[in-house]
């Protein structure tokens, strides 16, 4: 099937295309020189390459978890079948289908889900499975793992190598993700880490050691997206000096995900300000960095991570329910509703910081943009922040209507700073492709997956414009009409193929201490029907 | 005053959210007809399901028949009258702010749940969860009231926070669980375990139940608040005599596995 997209106004940041009037033609799914087809008019309109999301937690056993203790989340948004989707509900922890069906609403077409504890991964995809129209992969985390440590401790490169490239495949992963590292081990002792230097118990590593260990075995393996980090003492004021000694822990890449999360100064919740303008100093200077925003709204939600100890301490401060979970030998997870609230000094300060990340970095390139969905508000608000962050006025609006910490204890009331279209087709699009190294995705070249966007661009309505496209093309094929779902499609699922093997010694650590046997435990290559394995530089 | 007839023996449950003196309040009485509800999954103007019969001004609407299969009637009224001559479906005046609702019949499970004022009087029996909170919800009912002159189900008053649930006959299990305000009064039988985990709120009990060991006597009385409200609901039409409104009490405080700062009170004499 050909199409031909007629006169748009295009913005490929990859291409260096800055809103120019072309053509752009497409044949079996990929664009191409030259081709003829159904013609879609785009006169007046803008065309991006299809969006992709960096971080948005939508498959798995957290987020299923999240859905099954939450029904008063889903019965403030229930959405009837159409002739071509299912019936669903929002809202901060939507079906698989409503997923699949909003994100292309919006014009997106890959996302990846950044938490998968191996044991649980069947679920994962079977749920990825089930998320239609979009591309998908899952981040494996690493980061508390058993042997991930062991090896780290033993000083033994090749065999820390081999049991990423291992667990990748075994868990169908994509790439390598730290929860704070170390510290949901300690966690099931009752502790966490304080520091990048407090000991693990019972490994005799640090979390400093971890992250280093990981970051340099992920480029020596040359996987295409950098460690994914989500740093120690997320959420808490005063982080900010973790964060940087995070990003100088390390010397090969790093992505440090949900930003804001991590960009906190003060003692304590009284004197909570922004920290983003020390990180953004640090980042502007690092090729080796990369990150995504964890933009928070006034909304509520349902706060989801690995990350069992910032939940307990969410917990704790919120007294809303609470699922605290023990993954043996890989992880733990933690559940908490939570509402952001105008009025709340903190969250109005988290509000001001999440757009700082995007604002005070220079290069646009190192940025993505995200709310860490649905931990920072649902991916349905994306819109709204590309609002705040191509208008002052915007800006100036909210702050207004929000407690007078986000102007007094954040830099942002004194950003000038406005994002063009073509930067922000950087931050949605090219940029997080080239982060997560999709060679096919992101851009509009030729051989280019065939993935677009076209809106119906207004200066005046820019959450609006970016709410609905008038065309969203996954493949090559029509899968939105007029913000209306036409067709559904199934989304291919990237995992990486760079072999492993477990060593004997680890087989009989496995049988040992696991509840599966190893024979039930690799995610098997029918669970990914249309699965496309990457190969990397490998080892 | 609006009558509505249905129009056929409904044996699919009807969603009929717009039948609600708020809804046809806004609207010209020739307009109703067009108002939409759910038959089973697909859309009917309301007109295809019942008869219409609008006659005066006043925002009162009477049921005439049977409409146990249709639900959500009365949802989120503020104001007005909807009077039902049959048996009404669930969830009949969930979420209602304000305005009345007499039942001349039976209703089923969810009866104002989450209603935060405005008054129900059913004359039947009641299903399960009257005044509770929809799953998920930190609170059930805050305000308004609900008298039941016949027996109610199960989980009547779940997480109740305000108002007061009156029943003439008796309540299944786990009235009050988890309430943290508001007043449940029980004529007949009180189901076991109730209260359980409730951190406030006050159950009264004419009939001597079986309460949970987490609940702790305190003493016995004429306490003049209870024979105040008693008096009250009898003047809203709930059938007590007047031994039972000024009659002695046992005063329990539970439960005790939680914050304990709920009441049961036991008529002893």
């Amino acid at each position: 099937m050909s199409l031909v997209i007629e006169n748009g106004t295009v913005y490929d940041p990859a291409n260096g295309i800055d809103g120019e009037k072309m053509d752009i033609f497409i044949k079996d799914g990929k664009i191409v020189e030259e081709a003829k087809g159904k013609v879609i008019d785009a006169t007046g309109l803008i065309v991006f390459p299809g969006g992709l999301d960096i971080h948005t937690h939508i498959s798995g056993g957290k987020v299923n978890l999240g859905r099954l203790f939450r029904p008063e989340d889903h019965r403030k948004d229930p959405v009837p079948k159409t002739a071509v989707t299912r019936a669903g509900t929002g809202y901060s922890i939507p079906t698989t289908y409503v997923t699949g069906y909003r994100y292309a609403t919006m014009g997106y077409t890959t996302v990846m889900e950044p938490a998968i504890t191996p044991l649980s991964a069947r679920h994962t995809h079977e749920e990825l499975n089930d998320t239609p129209i979009l591309d998908k992969a899952a981040y494996t985390l690493l980061g508390n793992n058993h042997f991930v440590m062991h090896y780290i401790k033993e000083g033994d490169r090749e065999n820390l190598k081999n049991t990423i490239a291992w667990f990748l495949g075994a868990s169908k992963g994509y790439a390598v993700k730290l929860v704070n590292p170390g510290g949901v081990e300690n966690w099931k002792w009752g502790r966490d880490v304080e520091s990048l230097d407090d000991p693990v118990d019972n490994y005799d590593v640090t979390p400093r050691e971890v992250l280093a260990g990981l970051a340099r075995a992920n480029d020596e393996m040359g996987l295409p997206h950098p460690i994914h980090v989500h740093a120690n003492n997320l959420g808490m004021p005063g982080n900010y000096e973790t964060t940087i000694e995070t990003i100088n822990a390390v010397k090969d890449r790093i992505h440090l995900t949900h930003l804001q999360f991590q960009a906190y100064t003060g003692e304590g919740w009284k004197d909570f300000g922004s920290g983003m303008a020390e990180i953004a100093k640090l980042i502007n200077r690092c090729d080796h960095v990369t990150c995504d925003m964890g933009q928070v709204l006034f909304d509520e939600t349902t706060t989801m991570t690995a990350d069992g100890p910032a939940q307990h301490h969410l917990y704790r401060l919120t007294g809303n329910k609470w699922i605290n979970a023990d993954v043996e030998m890989e992880t733990g997870a933690g559940i908490v509703p939570y509402r952001y609230l105008e009025r709340n000094p903190v969250n109005a300060v988290q509000w001001a910081i999440g757009l700082e990340v995007a604002l005070m970095i220079t290069d646009p390139w190192k940025v993505s943009l995200t709310t860490d969905h649905p931990n920072g508000g649902p991916f349905y608000h994306y819109p709204k922040i590309i609002s705040w962050l191509m208008s002052k006025k915007e800006r100036e609006t909210t702050l207004g209507t929000i407690h007078k910490a986000a102007a007094a204890r954040a830099i942002l009331a004194s950003l000038d700073r406005e994002y063009s279209l073509y930067e922000i087709a950087v931050i949605t699009r090219a940029a997080t492709a080239k982060t997560l190294g999709l060679k096919g995705k992101g851009h509009l070249g030729i051989g280019a997956d065939a993935d677009l966007a076209i809106y119906r661009f207004s200066e005046d309505d820019i959450e609006g414009s970016f709410k609905r496209t008038v065309y969203t093309i996954k493949d090559g094929r029509i899968v939105v009409k007029n913000g209306e779902v036409v067709a559904t499609p199934e989304g291919k699922t990237y995992w990486i193929d760079a072999g492993g093997e477990l060593t004997d010694e680890d087989r009989q650590v496995f049988a040992k201490y696991y509840t599966m046997t190893l024979e039930n435990y690799p995610v098997q290559a029918e669970y990914l029907p249309r699965g496309e394995a990457v190969r990397c530089g490998g080892i | 005053m609006v009558v509505l007839r249905p129009k056929v023996a409904f044996t699919i449950p009807v969603e009929a959210e717009c039948i609600s003196p708020d809804v046809f309040a806004a609207r010209p009485a020739k307009e109703l007809g067009k108002l939409e509800v759910l038959w089973g999954n697909k859309r009917k103007p309301l007109s295809q399901l019942f008869e219409i019969d609008p006659s005066g001004e006043e925002d009162e609407i009477v049921i005439e028949g049977d409409v146990s299969a249709v639900k959500h009637i009365g949802a989120r009224m503020t104001t007005g009258l909807i009077t039902i001559h049959g048996n009404a479906g669930m969830h009949l005046g969930t979420e209602m702010d304000g305005g009345r609702i007499v039942v001349h019949g039976d209703v089923g499970d969810w009866l104002g749940a989450e209603m935060k004022d405005g008054l129900i009087h059913v004359k039947g029996n009641t299903g399960n969860l009257a005044g509770a909170g929809y799953r998920g919800s930190k609170t059930g009912m805050a305000g308004g009231s609900i008298i039941i002159e016949g027996n109610a189900g199960d989980e009547v008053g779940e997480l109740m926070c305000g108002g007061t649930i009156a029943v003439a006959g008796s309540l299944g299990t786990f009235a009050g669980t988890l309430m943290t305000g508001g007043t449940i009064v029980c004529l007949g039988a009180l189901g076991g375990r109730a209260g359980a985990a409730m951190d406030g709120g006050t159950i009264i009990a004419l009939t001597p139940p079986q309460l949970l060991p987490t609940f702790i006597p305190q003493g016995t009385d004429r306490p003049s608040h209870v024979g105040e409200l008693l008096q009250q609901l009898k003047g809203n039409g709930l059938p007590l005599a007047e031994e039972q409104i000024g009659a002695l009490f046992a005063r329990y405080e539970g439960d005790i596995s939680g914050k304990g700062k709920g009441e049961v009170f036991v008529r002893t004499g």
